[in-house]
């Protein structure tokens, strides 16, 4: 009950489980921050209507306002969706189940994720570099956590596999 | 309480009723600075939660839940502390739950100290003042002057407090 | 433990130990009261708050996050409820701050719990009490702390009782609720227990509160992980250990009454026990929630007296009555001095091993 491969397998099951809803919940938060940034940050809203009128639109336009809520709508979808693939999928792993196929997703987002912490640091305009404001600090201390979950989730699978192996 | 104690606690108490006063007089201003001390509230809250998931939690089961909750808590008083027009209806609903959980938990405590035949009139006035004011927000929902003022009432209540609490006199386990 | 073991097992294992009937009454009586004697009852006596053995759920809620509220917590239920088992333990890589609260983890046959016993020597009834119900309280709530601590007292939801210890493929997943208001169902699994709050001092956290009732139920046999033990398994076996501290108390109360020259750790009298050990077996064994009557019979046909169910009324006019002078010769009296020197003597304890989690160690500012 108490081997070595025992207490470890436990630890990583239980790191991957708290990845996994950690990740989700991170999802959850980041369609929160959007839809608040777009109703409750003027900076944002400001932005959004010089998008559009430079793009020609009226942004008073309701066909217009219908399209660009729909595509608010897909986008917090997509999240919510890749979040939740991979949080469940992490979550169901740590319970015994053997399918890895979220993985291929987790490594995409990973590799995206990646991409992102060094876009934080270095674009010319929303880069940290560029100039510091919390919401620039805040959003690279999300993509670090996320990175880290993600490589704490591809050890911690790796490792159930041999403890799992070694406990059969 | 060291005497270092007291003198952070009633600094601390009194930096608070000078805001609060500030707020009740220009309550536009004092509307954005609201926004602010809860969001430098999420933000400190955050960094202490990450300081104890490094200091204790690491070493307990299940312990990764208070990094990642810092997290969340940091980035929460971060974003919080850029919006610019948070509709106060958001701060009426902090401010109701706040006191109308605060009141109830108050009146059942009282309850529990009638029947244990304790003092209790004092935590029963305590609850019923809450819950009043929980009412009152939700009469004034559409003003935001009102929201202001409840939250620098509230300010200076629990300033008193602690001023209360650094004077009190502090026991010391005798031990020879 | 509940009042099952701290009033009636208490007055079985006296009365096993030589005392007579009045004797194990009141010995009992004393083990009980120390589940009652809180700040609000001495209040209401006009005697010393600081005597308090425990804490009602209302004190607790209203105790703050600061350390002066914290140390009265831990005075309290460290000393009565939850004695440390080593206040010297290491732990390789651990800041200071955890090492406080690990050291205050709960344990039988402890340092401590020889003081204990060793204090009440030469003194009153009520002293002997007092021992007895921390010294079966170190065996039923083994492994937590008495002090508010997410890192130590924690307990995910996975626990599993242990149906058969043979076969633990049978092992049941325990299922837990926060309503107060639910009784416990052994039949349906269904237990209730603390919220979990993330907050190190919470009083959601203090004792096995996330564990619920689970360690004062003696026919609980169940597995689970503690917070602070790195992902190992610990298996409760409360059957045995309510045993072992029946017999325990059995030998301390010999040493008591001064049929044996010591008290020692790890030293139970099954001897004592023998000819009654089915029958207490069956008892602690048999799946309820409450085995007051069960003890009370056994107690009863033991000594063929009646066993009066335990009235916290029955000293008080006694106590309020007494001129001021007179009062520490009262029952009561003698039950308050006796709690406040043993809460004492564990404070002190624990400020000498440099925790300060009991209280600082100083002299009294007037």
């Amino acid at each position: 009950m108490n081997t070595d491969s025992q207490i470890k397998l436990r630890r990583y099951c239980d790191n991957l489980r708290l990845s996994g809803m950690s990740y989700i919940i991170l999802g959850i938060w980041a369609v929160i921050k959007i839809l608040a940034m777009l109703t409750m940050d003027a900076n944002t809203v400001n932005e959004l209507a010089k998008a559009f009128s430079q793009a020609g639109l009226d942004p008073n336009d309701p066909f217009v306002k219908l399209i660009y809520q729909i595509m608010i709508l897909i986008m917090v979808l997509i999240i919510l969706y890749v979040h939740l693939r991979i949080g469940t999928g992490a979550i169901r792993y740590s319970k015994g189940r053997k399918k890895k196929g979220f993985l291929f997703l987790a490594f995409i987002v990973a590799a995206f994720t990646a991409f992102s912490i060094v876009m934080d640091l270095i674009h010319p305009e929303y880069g940290l570099f560029s100039g510091y404001s919390d919401s620039k600090l805040g959003s690279l201390v999300i993509d670090v956590t996320v990175l880290f979950i993600f490589i704490d989730t591809f050890v911690a699978i790796k490792m159930i596999d041999r403890y799992r192996e070694n406990a059969d | 309480m060291t005497r270092f104690q007291r003198a952070k606690e009633i600094i601390y108490a009194l930096l608070i009723m000078i805001a609060a006063v500030a707020m009740i007089a220009d309550p536009g201003e004092g509307y954005k600075i609201i926004i602010g001390i809860i969001g430098l509230y999420f933000t400190v809250l955050g960094i202490i939660r990450l300081y104890y998931y490094f200091t204790m939690a690491r070493f307990m089961v299940g312990g990764r839940r208070s990094l990642y909750t810092g997290i969340i808590m940091f980035d929460f008083g971060l974003l919080a502390g850029t919006l610019t027009n948070v509709p106060h209806y958001y701060i009426f609903l902090y401010l109701i739950g706040l006191h109308a959980f605060g009141g109830a938990v108050d009146i059942l405590r009282s309850l529990e100290s009638y029947r244990y035949k304790a003092s209790w009139k004092l935590k029963m006035t305590h609850g019923l003042i809450d819950i009043a004011v929980a009412i009152v927000c939700v009469i004034f929902l559409k003003n935001i002057n009102v929201a202001v003022f409840v939250y620098a009432i509230g300010l200076l209540y629990s300033a008193f407090l602690r001023i209360i609490g650094a004077c009190r006199k502090t026991k010391f386990i005798y031990i020879q | 433990m509940q009042i099952d073991f701290h009033y009636y097992a208490t007055y079985a294992a006296a009365y096993l130990a030589g005392y007579s009937h009045k004797e194990c009454m009141d010995i009992s009586y004393s083990a009980f009261m120390v589940d009652q004697c809180s700040k609000t009852l001495l209040k209401k006596l006009g005697a010393d708050t600081s005597a308090a053995t425990t804490m009602l759920q209302l004190e607790m809620m209203d105790a703050g996050g600061d350390i002066i509220s914290l140390q009265e917590i831990t005075a309290i239920w460290s000393s009565f409820h939850f004695l440390p088992k080593d206040l010297y333990a290491q732990k390789s890589k651990h800041p200071k701050r955890y090492m406080h609260k690990y050291r205050l983890i709960c344990g039988p046959d402890s340092e401590l719990v020889k003081k204990t016993v060793e204090l009440a020597k030469g003194s009153s009834l009520q002293a002997a009490g007092i021992a007895m119900h921390v010294l079966a309280d170190t065996w039923a709530h083994a492994y937590f702390a008495g002090t508010p601590s997410l890192v130590i007292n924690n307990v995910d939801n996975d626990i599993y009782e242990i149906t058969d210890p043979d076969d633990r493929l049978t092992d049941r997943r325990i299922v837990f609720n926060h309503n107060p208001a639910s009784p416990d169902d052994p039949e349906k699994n269904s237990y209730t227990n603390s919220m979990y709050v993330n907050n190190e001092n919470s009083v959601m956290n203090l004792g096995h509160g996330r564990a619920g009732h689970l360690p004062d139920y003696s026919f609980m046999r169940y597995r689970y992980m503690p917070a602070w033990d790195d992902y190992r398994m610990m298996i409760k076996d409360n059957p045995r250990d309510y045993h072992n501290a029946f017999c325990q108390m059995i030998h301390a109360l010999k040493y008591l009454r001064g049929l044996t020259d010591s008290f020692e750790t790890g030293v139970y009298d099954t001897d004592a026990v023998s000819p009654y050990d089915e029958r207490i077996r069956q008892i602690l064994g048999r799946r309820q929630l409450l085995a007051s009557d069960d003890w009370k019979q056994f107690a009863h046909d033991l000594s063929n007296e009646d066993i009066e169910d335990f009235d916290i009324d029955k000293y008080q006019d006694e106590y309020l009555m007494a001129v001021a002078g007179k009062r520490p010769d009262t029952f009561l009296g003698r039950f308050i001095d006796a709690a406040s020197a043993h809460k004492k003597m564990v404070c002190t304890q624990i400020a000498a091993s440099k925790n300060p989690l009991a209280g600082f160690a100083g002299k009294i500012k007037e």
